[in-house]
């Protein structure tokens, strides 16, 4: 196992090597670069700038070289100085941007994986052991209007009737009155409030596949002859459902995590825009709309990791999961 | 002997005090917000004002009282914050005229070559420290000259020969600016222009010297030192710190707000940043109340329209501009909302306004969109009423692109002009200039090439919708369209590099408050963002275009002020028989939903850019009453 | 006798029946997945037959029907007796005091309902040309009149039905999301298996080229990929070749999941018994790996068509998609997600009970599939 966890280490440093020249190459794709975009802003606000402006501004930026030289200066100063480079937008550093959001980022992602699985996996364990029951059609049927209805709808139709109901506006995380006089007390239950939108809204996206996964998963698993055998020699069914056939219903669930840790550091990016929440996502939008390409490289890069890095786990968790795989890995 | 001197000189001072004494006497007592008392670290009111301070006296303003927080939503600081605050030297009045408004006023040479300015005496700047015709001239040497903040020497400081101003101080009150050759629209291009002129020198001395002399990492280590922001080289830092200033924090300016100082309220790409009253400023209202009114403009940053709008319905946000379509919703809310409706500056509605490029580099499609008959073909081949009505759901008519009711060079018969709907006719106008008609059904050039108008625009403002409804049009003409949505930034990129053909939602629209106050969207050459004719200027411009560009520099240097509308009535004549950009809607009113607490809003204004948009409204003046 | 023959006959064939016989037959008696299939089958001939069944256009706009409600259809006349169905014309009138533009019906224009009535010209099935739709309206003199409308799901910003919009609306998503779900899965399925049956170095390759394309993020991709094509292509091209390129990176997630099976699977007996006798690799992965695990294919690829319905709309929130008059599900769902249209236009969201009945009818399609792929049932 060790051994298997040293060789897929090693292999990290390459796969990161081309997943950000990749990365590099698509975000610089677009026609046009962070001048064309700043002259843009700019001029929409009745500025007026000369072919000469442009030109110095390009060179200021240091837009002028191919981007592979791009590329490479971007990656020294990473590898050199942990330097992930000046996000041209923000007039700072890259990481310093990052830093803003990172853990109410983190906070909101991780709160609504935990969500995620922990609301899916019993309704899914649920479905199975009630199948085609009322409960089951009900719960797939939300499961999936949650799934088929695109998230910036969903969370348009509940602020509205929330605030048809109630008469408030529940947008962002916090209040205009939290941002202005920061947290306290007796704000707790409305950011709480405020945070069920989002929790709903971007958690009832994923819910629904975990559930079906979960519940497909179950059916095959007790209708294989190990749980007959189990429950010929007596097993309790509790044992049966949670200890032989939830651990190998595990096994796509788990396999399909490496996904989730990429979501956990950028957030959902149409959602976090329409429901205004200070969140990574929006940021990358933006940086890649206005081709701020050091910052919207670093968090792509930063996602990049997490999926290697997620695999690399889900790819333990599933060798821990199920033996015949640490089985083979051995051998 | 030297004693004598002494008390010599101590009496007179002591007189001067009386004097003064006297005077503050006479003056009317100014009082001051609450909010100012309360800090308790400013003085008296009359010592932070100058000795005339500028009365906001307008016809429709009311008096009103202290307190309260105007609540806004933003997207990112820059203009959408600083237009409504800014205060130039002069400023536009609601008729169109220039009034003194830094400036106590000014005086002009016969020649109108020497132009001097008064200033308040005892003005000062937001951190207290004296207002003098220092800034102004250290701003226009210093800066502007050696363009530190980005900018440089403005059109409105050129004489007629491209040479920049000589800027002098008189005294500290006064100072001159001087040209080579007559001016005599400086007053006006300088409110269009420049509008400040002026920069807080005690403040940025060094910093300018720094970069002037190519020390970067100095300049760059002093600007962190004031407004704790590190740029990333001296032209980003002195186009932020001199040129968008109102944006950061610390740096001092004369405005009726100024951005909070505080962590976490003091950045405009944050989520939430404050503009607080600067104790400072320079006007009161008729009763001698120090203005503004209001103690603090909060902003709650947002991504998107709806969220603008779904905040204003809540009461979290007093003020914003509304499309139509939205205005039942508003109205249904508890929250009492008012709407104000401005007009507009433009020539019709621009979002429908088609520019041919008339500088294309294509031969085939320049000699067509130059030819006036293919215009006249694309103005008529759409049915402008149910296309108006479908755009607009009722509330706008169709149009064309002329100047509006009241302003200068209105006729109706511009107005109406090219605006009947037949397509027979269109037809036979396209084959009178030149298009042949292909066996596909769409007409191609006469050398047999394919003919396609390649209509561009900026992605996500709608101009998708407007060409779904305008393209079945051109269709049944016999016009073959693609359309093309991309981000403004390409847009820009493509119109600097000559690559647009066609564009509707243009970036610039066609109209303004005055050809002669600001030509740019009007005459080619003097913005690189002007669809309908792109890149052209007086070396690539022929016939009535070039008489246009000759127009205007005649008008450059035209003092007689009736010789002067003569010539910019010209000037419209040859867009009216011309009409290079056609328009297909009237000009549409710019919707403003106020909450009902705010008092003082300006009912019937001009929404424009040289009015500075929002900025006529003079928030100063604004004040709540719950 | 004959009932003994008859139960004997039916015995046999169900013994000699292949399994696709046999799943065929266990699906039939799957009520829920029986009604589903009828339901897709519903919209899908409405999507073949869309022009026919439409009454209006893409492009039929119209500025008295801008954004307004589903049409009311009356049955009874003035006098209360059963009538022939009719609707009234509409009237408009922009209030300027209230902001608000007063639609009423204009009880003195009547238009009844009528059957295979004359409209624009349109290629039933591609070829046949043709201008008789199914239903409209005529006046009271029995002719053909446009100006009127019947507009059963209401009408959009431009005054298009959005009854019309979603049929032609069906074209696209009934289709292009099977494209993508077919390329991602059928890649999946493979080089996942190759990746799990094989192992060794081939894993290794495979694996990476997964954590490399997994990485890529697809809103960039999206914004160069829409950047990159030419202004004359048509949207729906456009659209098809960007899921296109998207379902060639989208495999990763199945592609993982399949080889997280096969190695699971792929030491057990019964694979090594086929090896044995001497079974091709391929035969193994198709015949006995993938049955294994069926259930959860299933699961996938019906989740995988709404992921695609839904992944066009996020593309076109984002100003990348598909653009108007091309019409799909998903700028129909677009073009409802500002307030105003909630608030004022609930109508608009009737596609979304599209797209939902036709995710349902496929995940419970999928659930009959699956109780009828499981032998041991």
């Amino acid at each position: 196992m060790l051994k298997y966890i040293g060789k897929r280490l090693l292999m990290f440093i390459p796969t990161i090597i081309i997943i950000s020249f990749v990365i590099f190459f698509i975000i610089q794709l677009p026609p046009g670069d962070y001048v064309t975009s700043y002259v843009a802003a700019m001029s929409a606000e009745g500025e007026v700038f000369t072919e000469e402006d442009i030109l110095r501004l390009r060179t200021q930026f240091g837009l002028d070289d191919p981007w592979f030289v791009q590329y490479f200066n971007w990656v020294k100063g990473i590898v050199t100085e942990g330097d992930f480079g000046y996000s041209f937008e923000y007039g700072r550093d890259v990481w310093s941007v990052i830093m803003d959001r990172l853990y109410l980022t983190l906070a909101v992602s991780f709160i609504i994986l935990v969500f995620q699985y922990g609301v899916s996996l019993p309704i899914g364990i649920y479905c199975a052991n009630h199948q085609y029951s009322a409960g089951d059609y009900a719960l797939s049927f939300f499961g999936f209007i949650g799934t088929a209805t695109p998230n910036f709808l969903l969370a348009i139709i509940i602020m509205y009737y929330i605030y048809i109901k109630t008469g408030n506006v529940y947008l962002g995380l916090f209040s205009t009155e939290m941002l202005q006089n920061g947290m306290r007390w007796e704000y707790v239950p409305e950011f709480l409030g405020r945070c069920m939108i989002p929790l709903i809204v971007i958690g009832t996206s994923g819910t629904c596949g975990i559930i079906r996964t979960v519940r497909a998963q179950m059916l095959d698993e007790q209708a294989r002859q190990y749980t007959l055998t189990a429950r010929a020699k007596g097993c309790s069914e509790f044992t049966i459902t949670y200890k032989y056939c939830l651990r190998a219903a595990l096994n796509p669930v788990v396999s399909g995590m490496a996904g989730s840790l990429r979501t956990i550091f950028s957030g959902s990016t149409v959602s976090a825009i329409v429901m205004n929440l200070a969140i990574q996502g929006p940021v990358l939008l933006t940086a890649l709309k206005s081709q701020d390409m050091y910052l919207a490289g670093t968090i792509v890069l930063i996602q990049a990791v997490l999926v290697v890095v997620g695999t690399l786990l889900s790819d333990i968790a599933l060798a821990w999961l199920d033996p015949r795989i640490r089985f083979s890995e051995r051998g | 002997m030297r004693n004598v001197k002494k008390w010599l000189s101590l009496a007179l001072a002591l007189v001067l005090c009386v004097s003064a004494a006297a005077a503050v006497a006479e003056a009317p007592a100014y009082t001051e917000a609450p909010y100012i008392t309360a800090l308790g670290t400013y003085g008296a009111v009359a010592d932070r004002l100058p000795a005339e301070p500028m009365v906001e006296d307008a016809e429709y303003l009311t008096i009103g009282t202290y307190g309260g927080e105007l609540k806004r939503s933003a997207g990112g600081g820059n203009w959408d914050a600083g237009k409504p605050i800014e205060e130039g030297l002069f400023r536009f009045t609601t008729t169109g005229a220039v009034e003194p408004n830094v400036a106590k006023g000014y005086d002009v040479s016969e020649d109108a070559k020497v132009y001097t300015i008064y200033l308040r005496e005892g003005m000062k700047w937001s951190d207290g420290a004296p207002f003098t015709a220092e800034d102004c001239v250290w701003f226009y040497n210093a800066v502007c000259l050696n363009k530190v903040d980005g900018k440089g020497i403005r059109n409105c400081h050129k004489d007629a020969d491209g040479n920049p101003a000589v800027v002098e101080k008189v005294d500290d009150y006064t100072f001159t600016v001087t040209f080579g050759t007559p001016k005599y629209d400086f007053i006006e291009a300088l409110a269009v222009d420049l509008k400040w002129h002026y920069a807080p020198k005690h403040i940025f001395e060094e910093l300018v010297q720094n970069v002037i002399d190519g020390k970067e990492a100095e300049a760059l280590a002093l600007g962190k030192e004031i407004c704790g922001t590190e740029f990333s080289d001296a032209g980003k830092l002195g186009k932020e710190m001199l040129y968008y200033f109102w944006n950061y924090p610390g740096i001092p300016t004369l405005n009726p707000y100024v951005l909070s100082t505080e962590e976490g309220k003091n950045s405009v790409k944050g989520e939430y940043y404050e503009f607080v009253r600067n104790p400072y400023y320079w006007k009161v209202d008729a009763a001698g109340q120090q203005l503004p009114y209001i103690d603090k403009i909060i902003y709650t940053t947002v991504s998107n329209v709806d969220q603008q709008l779904m905040l204003l319905l809540d009461g979290t946000v007093d003020y914003q501009t509304v499309a139509v379509e939205s205005i039942p919703t508003i109205l249904e809310s508890e929250t009492k909302i008012n709407i104000y409706e401005w007009s507009g500056s433009d020539w019709g509605n621009v979002p429908t306004q088609l520019h041919l490029n008339l500088n294309v580099d294509n031969a085939n499609l320049k000699a067509l969109f130059n030819n006036a008959d293919f215009r006249q073909g694309m103005s008529i081949c759409v049915d402008r009423e149910e296309f108006a009505s479908l755009y607009s759901d009722g509330w706008l008519a169709g149009g064309q692109a002329a100047p509006q009711p009241g302003a200068l060079g209105y006729s109706e018969e511009w107005a109406q002009k090219w605006t009947e709907y037949d397509v027979a006719k269109a037809k036979s106008l396209f084959e009178a200039a030149g298009l042949v008609m292909g066996a596909d059904g769409f007409y191609d050039f006469a050398d047999g090439s394919d003919f396609v108008l390649n209509i561009v625009s900026v992605a996500d403002n709608g101009a998708a919708d407007i060409y779904k409804i305008l393209e079945p049009y051109f269709r049944a003409a016999g016009i073959k369209c693609t359309f093309k949505d991309s981000d403004r930034a390409n847009i820009d990129n493509d119109l600097m590099a000559n690559a647009v053909e066609a564009m509707i939602f243009p970036v610039t629209g066609l109209g303004d408050i005055s050809i002669v106050l600001k030509p740019n969207s009007m005459v080619p050459g003097y913005a690189t963002n002007v669809a309908w004719y792109g890149t052209m200027d007086e070396t690539t411009a022929t016939g009535d275009l070039l008489k246009l560009i000759e127009l205007k520099k005649q008008l450059d240097v035209t003092s007689d002020p009736d010789k002067r509308t003569e010539i910019a009535l010209q000037m419209l004549k040859l867009h009216e028989d011309n009409m290079w950009v056609i328009g297909y809607v009237e000009a549409s009113p710019t919707y403003h939903a106020v909450n009902a607490r705010i008092q003082n809003f300006l009912a019937d204004g001009v929404w424009s850019d040289i009015y500075r948009d929002m900025g006529i409204a003079h928030c100063q003046c604004w004040y709540i009453a719950e | 006798m004959a009932w003994f023959k008859k139960k004997q006959a039916s015995d046999e064939s169900y013994y000699l029946a292949s399994q696709w016989t046999l799943m065929w037959r266990k699906l039939q008696k799957h009520k829920l997945a029986r009604f589903s299939l009828v339901v897709l089958a519903i919209l899908y001939i409405g999507a073949l037959f869309a022009d026919f069944i439409a009454p209006y256009g893409l492009e039929e706009f119209s500025s008295l029907y801008k954004n307004t409600a589903p049409t009311k259809v009356y049955w009874r006349d003035e006098d209360g007796k059963l009538s022939r169905p009719y609707v009234h014309k509409l009237k408009k009138v922009n209030d300027k005091k209230t902001w608000t533009v007063i639609v009423t019906e204009d009880p003195s224009e009547k238009y009844y309902v009528d059957f295979f009535v004359e409209g624009i010209e349109y290629k039933l099935l591609g070829f046949i040309p043709c201008n008789t739709h199914l239903y409209g309206l005529v006046n009271e003199q029995g002719e053909v009149d446009r100006s009127a409308r019947i507009n059963l799901f209401g009408a959009d910003s431009t005054g298009a039905c959005i009854f019309s919009r979603i049929l032609f609306g069906s074209r696209v998503s009934l289709t292009i999301p099977f494209v993508s779900a077919a390329i991602s899965f059928v890649l999946g399925i493979l080089l996942g298996g190759l990746s799990g049956y094989f192992g060794g170095w081939i894993d290794n390759v495979i694996q990476r080229i997964i954590e490399v394309l997994s990485a890529i993020p697809s809103i960039p991709l999206w914004m160069a990929l829409s950047a990159a094509i030419p202004a004359g292509i048509s949207v729906s091209k456009m659209y098809l070749y960007i899921t296109i390129i998207l379902s060639f990176i989208g495999w990763t997630g199945l592609a993982r999941v399949v080889r997280g099976k096969f190695i699971a699977l792929r030491k057990e007996d019964f694979v090594m018994a086929a090896k044995l006798a001497g079974v091709s690799d391929f035969k193994i992965i198709v015949k006995h790996l993938v049955p294994g695990f069926l259930s959860y294919l299933i699961v996938n690829l019906t989740l995988g068509i709404p992921g695609s319905i839904l992944g066009e709309t996020s593309m076109s929130y984002l100003g990348l998609g598909m653009k108007a008059p091309a019409t799909s599900w998903g700028v129909l769902l677009k073009e409802t997600e500002d307030l105003v249209s909630v608030a004022q236009c609930p109508w608009k969201m009737i596609p979304l009970i599209f797209v939902v009945i036709t995710v349902l009818a496929f995940n419970f399609l999928g659930d009959g599939l699956r109780d009828a792929a499981d032998p041991y049932k």
